[in-house]
This record gives C-alpha cells, sequence and structure tokens, in this order.
C-alpha cells in the first residue's frame, strides 16, 4: 500500500550501513564523553570518591574489585586516550603536509592519507568506549530489571490510557476522518494514491502528537498526583519505571496504530474505480539511476553560449528542500533563449528479463515548476531520448537528435496542416533505429511513450502533460522511479 | 527493646529550598533516632511539625540535607531496601482508575511476586481490610475511609518486617480507627516494627511502644509512652492553669518543670502522678474535662 506514497528519498542501501553507523558511534561517543566529564566535574565536587563511586558505590572490601566499575573506568580511559591519540594523528598529518620537503602531488593522488584514516578508526573506537562507559549502568541494571515489574507498570500505562479515555481522542480523530474524503478532489486514476497520502499524512502527525503527549505526561502527571510515592518505595529501580513506560505506551501506540491501519484499510479500498486500481494496484520495480546534468554539444546560439559559460552551476536549484530537487530549464519554443541542458540517467544495472519481453513498460513521473504562467491549455512537451549501450556518445548523434526534435516539436503543433506532418515525417526518419510503424504513428501525432519500440540505439518518445498546461519542464524521473511527485499542473 | 536497630537516623537535617535554593523551611532539624525491631513507635507532633518529612526521609523520598538515615542498616536511599517495607501515604496516593484487586495486583507485581502469591495475598488483604464487597469498584469512587483501608493492604502486600505508616487513622470513623489500631497491635504480635506518625495522641497512646515528639522539626521528647504521657498531662494542665489544691498539688511539679525548661526527657521523680491513665488528672478535674489529651496543646515552651 505504501508503494503508492511518493516519498522524496532514496532507499538506504545495505552497502552504507557501517559507514553511517560508524558516524553515528562518532557523534553519540562524542557528546557521551563530554557528558562523563561534565558528570565528573560535577561528582568530584559533591560526592565522595568521586563519579565512580557516585554509580557503582563505595568500593566494597567485602566484595573484591567487581567487574562493572573496573569496566566503566576502562572504557572512560580508553575513551580519553583514543581521542587525545586520533588529535595527535590529525595534527601530525597537518604537519607532513604543511612541511615542504614533503612531496604533496603523490598524496593528494592517493586522497585521504593514512593518518587521517587510521585517526578516523581510533575516533571511532575511542567514541564506542565513551558510549559504552555512558550505557554500562543502564546494561548492568539491565541485569538485574525484573521484567515482572516493569511489565506491571507497562500494564498501568496501557490501563491508564484507556480508563482515562485517552483513546476518545483517537475516536473523535477517527470521527472527522470519516468525512475527510469529501474535501479531496482527487484524479479518477489517482484516486487510491489521493487516499494513501491522505491517510497516511494524516495519521502520521495525529499519532505522533497524541503518542508524544501521553507519553510526556505519564511520569509527570505520577509525580504531580504523588501516586509516584507509592510506587518508589516498593523495589522499583527507576530505570525500569521508565523502561515499563515506554513498554506500556509503545503498546499503547502499537495497538492504536492496528486499529487504525485497518479502519484506513478499509477506507481506501471500499472502493476504487477500475481506473485507479489500474494505476495503483500494480507491482512495479524501480530502478534508479545516476543522474548528471549535460548540455548539448551544438545546440546553443551564441547567446546562450555567453549565458552557459556565465552559469557555473548547471542545474538549476530552485531552493526546494533536498538537492536532488535539481531541475533543468525547459526548452521555451516561442523565445528559443536560455541554455538548454539534459538530465541523464545513467542504468548500469538493468533487469535481464527484460531482454526477453517483447515490450517493456516503462513509466516516469515528473515535476513541473512553473516560472511563469505560460499558456493555458497547452501541454508541456518533455522528450526522452532511451539509449542502450552502444549510443555512442561521442558522435554527433545527440545534436542531431536534438535538431529534429527541435523541428518536430515546431511541426507538431496544434494547427498543423498535412503538408506540415509530412515535413515531420522527413524529419523523424533522420532518426537511425525509428521503426517505420512508429514513425509514422508520431509524426500522426498518436505516438504514445509506451508504444515505441526500444530495440535501436535510440528511441526517442515525446510525452505531453495529461492535464495539458505549459510550464518550464522540470526534472524527469526514470521509468519506473516512483518517488516523485505526480504532476500537478 | 533490646531487639536489633531497624532504623538509624543521625543528625537528620530537612531544609526546603525555593527553586532559586534560598532556605524557605527546616522541616526536620538534626533528628536522631533509634528504632528497634518488634517496637511500635510514634511520631507525634502538631500540624507542619515535620513527621511526614521524617518519614519520607526515612523511605528515600526526599535527600536529606545533612545527616544519614539508615534502614536495615542500608542508606535510604537504597532500593533494595524497600523489599522488607510497607508504607501507607498520608493521602492514599493510589492510581484512582484501578479497582481494588487492581490495585493490589498491581503493587504485587512491583514486588515481584508470582501470579498466584499475588492472587491469594490480594483476597486475604481486602477480606482483612474489609472492603471484599466493593473490590471490583475503581478507588475513584471510594470514600476516604475505604481508600484508607486499600492503602493500608497496599502496605502489606508484601508482608513487610517493617511498617511505616502515616497517619493511619485519618479519615476512619471510631470504629475504624479501633480497628486499625488493633490491626497494629496484631502486627506487633507478628514481631513486626511499625512506624507510625498522629497529631492525635489518643491513635499513639494505645499502640506506640515509644514515641518521639516533634514540634516545628525540633524533637521535643522521647521515650516510653506511659512516662511521656505524664508529662504530657503535666504540662496541660500548667497551660490551663488552674488553682492549686490538695488535690491538684501535682502541679506544683509543673511549676518546679517549668523552671527548667527546654527537653525534660522521663522524670522519674514524679511517682505524684499516677501513670494509669484512667487516672490521668484531666479525667479527675471537672472544667478540664474538655481539654482532652491532645497534641495542640503540647509544649509551646
Ligand atoms: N515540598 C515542600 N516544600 C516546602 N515546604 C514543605 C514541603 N513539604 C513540607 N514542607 C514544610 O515542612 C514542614 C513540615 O511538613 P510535614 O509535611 O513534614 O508536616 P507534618 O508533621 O506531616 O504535618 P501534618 O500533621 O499536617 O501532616 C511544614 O512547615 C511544611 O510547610
Ligand atoms: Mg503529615
Amino acid at each position: 500500500m505504501f508503494a503508492t506514497l511518493n516519498l522524496e528519498r532514496d532507499p538506504l542501501k545495505l552497502a552504507e550501513v557501517p559507514r553511517e553507523l560508524g558516524s553515528w558511534v562518532q557523534d553519540a561517543g562524542g557528546f557521551c564523553l563530554v557528558l562523563l566529564l561534565v558528570m565528573m566535574i560535577w561528582a568530584r565536587a559533591r560526592w565522595p570518591g568521586g563519579l565512580s563511586n557516585w554509580l557503582w558505590g563505595a568500593p566494597d572490601p567485602e566484595r573484591p574489585r567487581s567487574w562493572a566499575p573496573a569496566l566503566f573506568k576502562l572504557c572512560l580511559v580508553a575513551a580519553v586516550v583514543g581521542y587525545v591519540v586520533a588529535g595527535l594523528m590529525r595534527l601530525l598529518d597537518h604537519i607532513l603536509s604543511e612541511s615542504p620537503d614533503v612531496p604533496t602531488a603523490p598524496s593528494v593522488a592517493k586522497g585521504p592519507t593514512v593518518l587521517v584514516r587510521g585517526s578516523g578508526w581510533v575516533l571511532t573506537f575511542a567514541a564506542a568506549c565513551a558510549l559504552l562507559a555512558v550505557c554500562l549502568p543502564f546494561f548492568v541494571s539491565l541485569l538485574s530489571l525484573r521484567w515482572r515489574r516493569i511489565w506491571g507498570i507497562a500494564r498501568l500505562s496501557f490501563k491508564e490510557a484507556v480508563r482515562r479515555k485517552v483513546l476518545w481522542v483517537f475516536a473523535s480523530v477517527l470521527l472527522i476522518f470519516l468525512f475527510l474524503s469529501w474535501f479531496v478532489p482527487a484524479k479518477r486514476e489517482n484516486q487510491l494514491q489521493t487516499y494513501v497520502t491522505v491517510v497516511f499524512l494524516y495519521l502520521t502527525p495525529v499519532l505522533l502528537v497524541s503518542s508524544a503527549l501521553i507519553a510526556a505526561f505519564g511520569i509527570p502527571t505520577d509525580i504531580k498526583q504523588q501516586t509516584i510515592h507509592t510506587v518508589v518505595t516498593k523495589p522499583v529501580e527507576r530505570f525500569e519505571l521508565v523502561l515499563g513506560r515506554f513498554l506500556g505506551y509503545t503498546l499503547l501506540m502499537s495497538a492504536v496504530l492496528l486499529v487504525l491501519t485497518t479502519l484506513c484499510l478499509g477506507y481506501v479500498l471500499r472502493g476504487i474505480n477500475p481506473d485507479a486500481a489500474a494505476e495503483s494496484l500494480k507491482a512495479r520495480d524501480p530502478l534508479y539511476g545516476e543522474l548528471h546534468f549535460q548540455k548539448i554539444a551544438g545546440a546553443y546560439t551564441d547567446r546562450e553560449a555567453i549565458e552557459e559559460v556565465k552559469r557555473e552551476d548547471r542545474e538549476l536549484n530552485v531552493g526546494r528542500e533536498w538537492d536532488y530537487h535539481k531541475y533543468v530549464p525547459g526548452v521555451n519554443l516561442e523565445k528559443e533563449t536560455g541554455p538548454i541542458l539534459q538530465a541523464v540517467w545513467h542504468f548500469d544495472e538493468v533487469p535481464g528479463v527484460l531482454a526477453r519481453r517483447p515490450r517493456v513498460r516503462c513509466e516516469y513521473k515528473f515535476d513541473i515548476y512553473r516560472q511563469t504562467k505560460g499558456k493555458e491549455g497547452e501541454a508541456v512537451r518533455c522528450s526522452f531520448f532511451l539509449h542502450t549501450r552502444y549510443f555512442n556518445p561521442a558522435g554527433n548523434d545527440r545534436t542531431d537528435y536534438y535538431n529534429a526534435r527541435k523541428t518536430l516539436l515546431n511541426l507538431q503543433r496544434p494547427g498543423d496542416d498535412p503538408q506540415r506532418r509530412a515535413q515531420a515525417k522527413e524529419v523523424i526518419k533522420v532518426l537511425p533505429g525509428a521503426s517505420d510503424e512508429a514513425v509514422s504513428r508520431l509524426s500522426a501525432g498518436e505516438g504514445k511513450p509506451n508504444e515505441i519500440d526500444g530495440s535501436s540505439t535510440t528511441t526517442r518518445c515525446t510525452s505531453t502533460c495529461p492535464a495539458g498546461c505549459s510550464a518550464t519542464l522540470g526534472m524527469v524521473r526514470p521509468a519506473g522511479a516512483r518517488h516523485r511527485r505526480a504532476p500537478r499542473c | 527493646m533490646g531487639g536489633q536497630v531497624v532504623i538509624e537516623t543521625r543528625k537528620l537535617t530537612k531544609v526546603y529550598r525555593d527553586f532559586w535554593g534560598r532556605q524557605k523551611k527546616v522541616a526536620l532539624n538534626a533528628l536522631n533516632l533509634e528504632i528497634y525491631q518488634g517496637e511500635v513507635f510514634g511520631l507525634l507532633g502538631p500540624n507542619g511539625s515535620g513527621k511526614t518529612t521524617t518519614i519520607k526521609l526515612l523511605l528515600g523520598l526526599l535527600f536529606p540535607t545533612d545527616g544519614d538515615a539508615f534502614v536495615f542498616g542500608k542508606p535510604a536511599a537504597d532500593v533494595k531496601k524497600n523489599e522488607r517495607i510497607g508504607y501507607l501515604p498520608e493521602e492514599s496516593y493510589l492510581y484512582r482508575f484501578l479497582n481494588a484487586e487492581e490495585t493490589l495486583d498491581f503493587y504485587g507485581r512491583l514486588f515481584d511476586m508470582p501470579a498466584d502469591q499475588r492472587n491469594q495475598r490480594a483476597q486475604q488483604l481486602i477480606e482483612t481490610v474489609g472492603l471484599k464487597r466493593d473490590r471490583k469498584r475503581v478507588l475513584k469512587e471510594y470514600s476516604k475511609g475505604m481508600r484508607q483501608r486499600i492503602g493500608l493492604a497496599q502496605a502489606l502486600i508484601n508482608d513487610p518486617e517493617l511498617v511505616i505508616l502515616d497517619e493511619p487513622t485519618s479519615g476512619l470513623d471510631p470504629l475504624g480507627a479501633r480497628w486499625m489500631k488493633d490491626l497494629i497491635i496484631e502486627l506487633r504480635k507478628n514481631n513486626k516494627t511499625v512506624i507510625m506518625c498522629s497529631h492525635r495522641l489518643e491513635d499513639v497512646q494505645d499502640v506506640c511502644d515509644r514515641i518521639a515528639i516533634l514540634n516545628e522539626g525540633q524533637l521535643q521528647a522521647l521515650g516510653k509512652v506511659s512516662t511521656l504521657l505524664e508529662d504530657i498531662n503535666r504540662l496541660e494542665l500548667h497551660a490551663s492553669g488552674v488553682q492549686l489544691n490538695e488535690e491538684l498539688r501535682f502541679l506544683r511539679i509543673v511549676e518546679e518543670s517549668k523552671a527548667h525548661p527546654g527537653r525534660r526527657y522521663l522524670p522519674e521523680r514524679d511517682a505524684v502522678v499516677p501513670g494509669d491513665r484512667a487516672a490521668a488528672p484531666a479525667a479527675r478535674d471537672g472544667d478540664k474535662a474538655e481539654a482532652s489529651p491532645h497534641i495542640k496543646e503540647l509544649p509551646k515552651k
């Protein structure tokens, strides 16, 4: 169901996990060490025997050196030493790279030096030690936890929420929800998508806010009403209290989530028109290509070339929140000014099964960012050039295509006479690899993207915005990439 | 006495401070106490004298400003000691959305008791405190006295060695108060240690072995009830200032004792006043009849 959502991020790849984990450990460990040092200063001032005694109690002569305080001290020392060593390594690296007698050119070619990489490892190690030191009291108390107590507190939290009628809030939310579909206009084939989006956008804040509120008031209410007095005078560790509350609220919210999602599923699936079902209830396999931008050689007038040179950042950033929201400016057919750019997706691997199919259905979504109002009632055209691996970028192919396309677009404008159509046919014939049938259909203005056979080195398809508006052409996503917003013109 | 020391405080002091750390109230000042195993110990004092503060310090609910408190030989902040303690708060701070059975079940879980034991103990206690008929009702429908009863049941769920009761008879009717006192006596018979506090003398004098009298956070008196009560009675009559005659000759002792201000404990010499409560002067003295021994009239020095 969530596949119909347009999530704004590429999925996390498994290969990135170790690196991300490493940087997380470094960040968290740094904070932990600062916390530990601050607490050490505090404990020295307030507590006889310092931090270790505050955490673990004074050393007991009867119980000679239990492992926890020893490990704690070891971690702490290791963390501090690690940070110092990492700092020294960085410093050394800095000094070495600064000194003139060391040739710099090879080290630049090598990327980060051995010292820098080594200091990275040491830093991660030190941070992990600090993290362990901070978490050790939790781990140790984890050993002495009694799940019956925690479960008791969890049940209490659950009952509290139910009996205090907090859940009525959710019920009332649902009530509003039932009427929501009245206010959501949707195109026929986008029905399911809209429903899911509505459900998702609605449930997320409601659940987040309510769980935050419930959880935030649990223990404070206990303290305020002093019910906590009867609880903490039982053999309950503070950690167990927090854990129990946490568990209870997690269970509660899971239950709420289960109920709400079931209801929402009913809401979403209760009646879907066939168009929407064909559009949305279909398995898709997204392919993510590497995106870069390139200018079209020879496609510039002099003025455009000057502008292009002036503009260092070739892709147009329009201030959207993520950096991959980059746009290529569209061609304004009226003026023919402005730089002409192409967004190029490169797919290193395409599933082999596709080769065995007579036809491959490709879908794409694109986002259009309008800088001007444009012409009302006119479609936005964008062209896709699908190159196979036989395509030779060094040749003149691309320029030829561009020029042919420009001509074609001009010819295909509404109100074309038969003469112009014939002209278009001629133009398309120039394009190598286009099948005769496709050419004839295209030149008759009937071509649909998915009807074009991509067996040759290059296939071209032209598409128009279904809403039929005119705007600057935005970024185009590759086939099957479902994580773009639907065109809303 | 002679038993093991269950509770020991050394110069226990609590100063309530406001948000800025400025001193607001000295609730307890350098309290030294030793409470022994198997005794019923009473804390007596007028409102705001620091009884509840003392108890909270003993339970580790508050951190002392100064001094130490030890329970079962462990610092009061130690959570493990709570296994052996039962505590009835001043007002029964219980979850009002639970019913009696669920309440006891919840607190039983906190003591890590297995289900059958929890259940059995809960039923038994509900019967003991007389809430059998109301055991399925939620606590917010309970009256004050009923809440006090379920609070007591909650305090006894783990069969504690040390029971700490903060004003156990508050909110109870005379019969209920009597029942509570019997229960405390029963606990003592089972060799439990009981600490209770109250501002009502008659609560304390019936059941307690020893009492400590607090006023404004200061320990005023500490000792056996019988001995201290004589002291109290004398002081009370002193306050009412009746005419001296042969019958009330013990008043002279009061005047004497007035000459020794400060804390006088266990005056052994006053054989004059009958130790027996039935023969207490207030009962004999007609115009003092309403001046029942009430702690409010206790030493204002
Ligand atoms: N949280 C607090 N903050 C500030 N002052 C407090 C606080 N709790 C108690 N006090 C003060 O400490 C003093 C002792 O309070 P405590 O509750 O111990 O009295 P008490 O002997 O139990 O009285 P009562 O018989 O009314 O229950 C009072 O003057 C009270 O105002
Ligand atoms: Mg009190």
